[in-house]
């Protein structure tokens, strides 16, 4: 059960990663490019509605295994320290990403709205990354 | 004059006492209340539990804490 609840898990959180790149992903490919429009209407649309379902189905998940024995194993010492890895990575190449904009902004105009969906990517894309990778490093270990 | 670091690793028999008790990590896992990744990673030394997980270890496979957790000595060469 525990297995299962597990790969249930990783299958949601990769299907978030996936939706939400190609959500707003398709935004900033069609701000950068505006003649792609239409294509990046559809893949807009697409991630909107795969983040949504992977967000509804989390949200299941955790109420279904709320206060019950396997919650605290789904959310165990390993899992913290996967968790605490991820969103410190993710510290790290935020900053790089402000230095990177910063380091640009002498040269290229940005709007502060593109800024605002890059820093936004990165800090939700990068921590689910992360925590997917370290996921299936610590299953490759077997 | 000896330079002894005070870096060390830990080691641990987790394996060798499980496999002692017919258990595969899964029941392992069950019985102490983790995953089984993490027994995993323990007994691949990729990542070291906490003391209380460390004391539940032992505590279900049966042995003392010292027996099955010790640390390898990574001294450096005296000089």
């Amino acid at each position: 059960m525990i297995e299962k609840l597990l790969r249930r898990r990783t299958s949601i959180l990769w299907f978030a990663l996936i939706g939400f790149s190609l959500w707003q992903g398709g935004i900033v490919v069609a701000e950068l490019h505006p003649q792609l429009d239409r294509g990046s209407n559809f893949v807009q649309a697409l991630g909107t509605i795969v983040f949504g379902l992977a967000m509804l189905r989390l949200t299941q998940l955790s109420y279904a295994i709320k206060k019950t024995s396997v919650e605290s194993v789904l959310n165990d010492e390993l899992t913290q320290l996967m968790r605490f890895k991820a969103f410190y990575f993710a510290y790290y190449v935020l900053g790089g990403t402000v230095g990177v904009l910063v380091g640009l902004s002498p040269f290229v105009e940005f709007q502060p709205a593109f800024i605002l969906r890059i820093l936004l990517v990165t800090t939700v894309v990068v921590p689910l990354a992360s925590f997917l990778w370290l996921d299936h490093k610590a299953g490759a270990q077997a | 004059m000896a330079a002894a670091s005070p870096a060390g690793a830990l080691g641990n028999r987790l394996k060798a006492f499980r496999a002692q008790q017919k258990m595969t990590q899964a029941n392992l896992a069950g019985a102490v209340g983790v995953t089984r990744k993490t027994v995993n990673t323990v007994e691949n030394q990729v990542f070291i539990p906490s003391t209380l997980l460390a004391l539940k270890f032992a505590k279900t496979l049966g042995v003392k804490v010292d027996e099955l957790f010790y640390l390898v000595e990574t001294d450096l060469p005296d000089d």
